[in-house]
């Protein structure tokens, strides 16, 4: 296995601690914290943008989201918090989860479901994104 | 001649808000002619205000949470990316789903979807119990569930009337 720029194997393991950025309040759940499908739901590139957070303490991934996780000016998004996911779960679901850096550790959720009909086609994607994320735990910002 | 109720309404509101409209139209005693129609006014728009809280009833939490939406999602790349604003169509529409909701089914939670800017309301009756709708710009709206092991998709016509047996149906299946 090579390894990428930050040192990490370009393959994600199934093990694998994964982070999605909160940018919405809307996406967590005020009363529980439970992390909502919109997290997980792809941008307009057909892909999740997620970094790899194994290992790392929550203060590790705060720091990390404000040096890496940041606007063409260099500025940190503001976010929320953070779904942590294991990739096994987002396989489970029929997505795979590719290193693509860039920024260190960053990888993507790519292979969302396809349809000629754009609504048909969300609805699936809603689905999957549910399932992930019925799997997944919310992170509060560190 | 006595001015006009919105010369009222903007006074009232102006200097302390619908608390002050409401004191207005609780005045009683020692009003000249042109004082008691200002009150008399004050108390019509305090009952038709009234009247129309009681009609959104238990629903006005969640329509409050709707408006609650806007401040945030307002502008391209909310989402750090390229999330579209969320639509003051998609808000109207989504009011008039929770508003078409039967009253047994409770209040969803809202969210704003980043691939379109649409508006989700969803249900959540615990882990893997989970069923939501988007609504945005379309007359169709994309929905998706999952109950323990099972998970469906499907959409969903919405004239802005009646709630679609599909959801409904969704709805009681998860909340059951």
């Amino acid at each position: 296995m090579s390894s990428l720029p930050s040192g990490l194997e370009d393959r994600v393991h199934d093990a694998e601690s994964l982070a999605r950025f909160c940018t919405s309040s809307s996406w967590v759940a005020k009363t529980t914290g439970r992390i909502k499908h919109q997290a997980f739901l792809p941008a307009p590139d057909d892909d999740t943008s997620v970094y790899r957070v194994s290992g790392m303490s929550p203060v590790e991934i705060s720091s990390h989201a404000e040096k890496h996780f940041v606007d063409p000016e260099n500025q940190p998004h503001k976010h929320h918090g953070a779904a942590i996911v294991e990739a096994r779960n987002v396989r489970a679901a029929g997505i795979d989860t590719l290193a693509h850096e860039g920024p260190p550790r960053h990888a993507n959720l790519r292979g969302w479901p396809r349809h000629a009909d754009p609504e048909l086609q969300k609805s699936k994607r809603k689905e999957v994104a549910t399932i992930i994320a019925d799997k997944a735990s919310f992170l509060a910002k560190s | 001649m006595p001015e006009p109720i919105s010369l009222i309404v903007f006074t009232a509101v102006g200097m302390s808000g619908a608390a002050g409209l409401r004191d207005i139209s609780n005045r009683r005693s020692g009003l000249s002619d042109y004082a008691k129609y200002v009150t008399h006014e004050a108390k019509t728009l305090v009952e038709k205000n009234d009247r129309s809280l009681s009609m959104i009833g238990p629903r006005g939490a969640a329509l409050s949470d709707l408006m609650d939406l806007k401040g945030e999602h307002s502008y391209r790349g909310w989402d750090g990316a390229e999330a579209p604003p969320v639509s003051s169509v998609a808000l109207n529409r989504a009011r008039e789903l929770i508003m078409s909701l039967p009253s047994s089914i409770p209040n969803p939670e809202l969210a704003v979807d980043p691939d379109d800017g649409a508006v989700s309301l969803e249900w959540y009756a615990g882990p893997s119990r989970i069923f939501s709708v988007s609504v945005g710009l379309s007359l169709r709206m994309a929905c998706a569930g999952i109950d323990g092991t099972d998970s469906w998709h499907g959409v969903a016509g919405f004239d802005g009337t009646k709630a679609p047996d599909f959801v409904i149906q969704s709805i009681q299946r998860i909340i059951a």
